[in-house]
């Protein structure tokens, strides 16, 4: 894979903090809150093949795929995952949680954000069974409408209906399109819930999660429990919606910020 | 039973039991009988009262495809109107409720009290209006006698998640029942009515108004339409209003928690107002 060309963003210095996107998310997203970190800490954000600017590529629908890629990337980046404090949201969680228990990577902590246990596969199938039905049925636009509705708080699309508006904007540009993409996406989510009796989750770094108090697409209870059974050094509630790089992007921030100095010191067991 | 608005629409109604009377109004999506398990058991102490809102059935009768949601409030007026009723307890769900709460605000004096199912915070007009014109646009897409995409958009923002993995081999089941019972116009028509009275004159007008009557709310802790911290925000509106959040729920209690909702309400009723 040549990452020469590839849309991604490494800013500041220091520890470095690696930003893993949601569903539809485009890297320019994260900017917000990768610009506030990047005064203290090394940020890198990149989007995946089939999100925002970057190319359309259908056989990217695993979550296993992208995993891979994300772990080429930091490859080529000569990044240490040890070294790398990462933060999965939602999508991005996933292909955290695939690259820390099926492909082996340790990372210096991880932050789930907006992730439920692999016990809620029941509901998640349905969930994206759905998403493919409305995509294919009633249109792009119908279709992202519906997500957007669930990714943001009622609050949020409320007050601020324009800037509700200006999303589907940007993901009409992103994805009307192409169609494929975001079939892509959405299988591979609902793929990684197929597994039978998933084993439970191992991991022997830190591990925080993070949830939103008004999150439609995955209420708060699912993320707590998520947390407990993972056994999470901290489960963290933000207020809002399910996008909390966009509702809450300075709580955001200051939480990361918060993670990341507790572990600074903190040197991961390489090639454990 | 039929009875006749003012506009000489006639609507279907049912009554049952006897004692203080008590009436049904339905949501968007349902048919008077829908209330039927509710009946049999409120019909020990109460006479009951179902109906149909108008376009709710396979033939259409509205009288035309645009209309507000005062329409509604017009023609549970001239129910209790044919019923002879001087008051009357509402219970109502979703679009229900609302027209319940219009009601109070207009004819105060005839409402005894209220049980408000999923309820609404006109302060989220505008999300509603988005919500309700992605379910419209989903209608209007779905083929010919398959209103599958249109029970698709709408079935995850009124139930549980636990409820819809339950019933996820349910999905085609749901959209025939509504081919069936439903017409495509009706459910257009009071889809268009609803998104159309959020609009910001129409509130101005009409919502402004404080629920003087007991009302009882419920809510479901995962309602997504309105989220009961959204519904805490309105609670100026009902003075003497009281909310319980059912644990797990979605929106549409009515299904999802039926024993509990019929339970609260029978307290609320009997214990709470004396009410036989």
């Amino acid at each position: 894979m040549d990452f020469s060309r590839w849309n991604f963003k490494v800013e500041g210095e220091g520890t470095p903090i690696l930003f893993i996107n949601g569903h539809f998310q485009s890297r320019s997203s994260w900017d917000p809150t990768s610009q506030d970190l990047a005064r203290f800490f090394k940020v890198v954000t990149f989007e995946f093949p089939n999100q925002g600017e970057s190319p359309t590529d259908a056989s990217f629908d695993t979550i296993r795929r992208y995993a891979e890629f994300a772990r080429a990337f930091l490859d080529y980046l000569k990044l240490d995952p040890g070294d790398v404090i990462v933060h999965g949201y939602s999508f991005g969680g996933n292909v955290v949680r695939c690259l820390s228990q099926d492909l082996g990577v340790k990372f210096r902590v991880i932050i789930y954000g907006g992730i439920p246990s692999l016990r809620l596969a029941p509901f998640q199938i349905r969930r994206f069974t759905t998403w493919l039905e409305i995509l294919d049925s009633c249109g792009f636009r119908t279709f992202a409408s519906n997500v957007l509705l669930q990714v943001f708080s009622p609050g949020f699309v409320a007050r601020y209906p324009h800037h509700f508006e200006t999303m589907l904007g940007e993901y009409c540009r992103y994805y009307e399109r192409r169609p494929e993409a975001v079939r892509a996406l959405i299988l591979a989510m609902r793929n990684a819930f197929q597994t039978p009796s998933p084993p439970p989750e191992r991991y022997g770094e830190p591990v925080y999660v993070i949830g939103a108090d008004s999150d439609l697409l995955l209420p708060m209870t699912y993320v707590e429990e998520y947390g407990r059974e993972i056994g999470a050094l901290e489960i963290i509630r933000l207020p809002g919606g399910h996008a909390t790089r966009i509702e809450q992007h300075a709580e955001l921030a200051e939480v990361i910020e918060r993670i990341a100095e507790r572990h600074e010191s903190w040197v991961a067991p390489h090639g454990v | 039973m039929v009875f006749e608005t003012d506009d000489r629409v006639e609507l279907a109604f049912s009554e049952a039991g006897e004692g203080y009377p008590v009436v049904f109004v339905n949501g968007l999506g349902n048919l008077k009988e829908a209330w039927a398990d509710t009946v049999n058991v409120v019909s020990r102490y109460f006479r009951v009262i179902t109906y149909n809102l108008r376009n709710q059935g396979k033939q259409v009768d509205g009288h035309g495809d645009r209309y507000l949601t005062d329409r509604h409030v017009q023609d549970l007026q001239c129910l209790v109107d044919h019923l002879g009723l001087p008051a009357f307890v509402g219970v109502g769900i979703s679009t229900g409720s609302r027209i319940l709460v219009d009601f109070a605000g207009e004819h105060a004096a005839r409402v005894r009290a209220l049980v408000l199912m999923g309820a609404s915070n006109d302060a989220y007009a505008e999300r509603y209006q988005a919500i309700f014109r992605t379910w419209l646009v989903a209608l209007l897409a779905s083929p010919p006698e398959d209103l599958t995409p249109y029970a698709e958009a709408y079935l995850p923002c009124i139930y549980s998640p636990h409820y819809l993995v339950q019933a996820r081999g349910q999905t085609p089941k749901i959209a025939a029942a509504l081919d069936r019972t439903l017409s495509r116009r009706g459910i257009a028509a009071n889809l268009r009515a609803t998104i159309d009275s959020f609009a910001e004159d129409f509130l101005r007008a009409h919502r402004q108004h404080l629920v003087e009557a007991p009302t009882l709310l419920l809510q479901g802790e995962l309602d997504f339409l309105t989220p009961p911290v959204v519904l805490r925000e309105a609670s100026w509106q009902f003075p003497k209003g009281t909310l319980k959040v059912l644990d797990g729920s979605g929106h549409n209690i009515r299904v999802e928690r039926r024993e509990e909702f019929e339970r609260e309400m029978l307290n609320f009723l009997l214990d709470d107002l004396g009410l036989e």
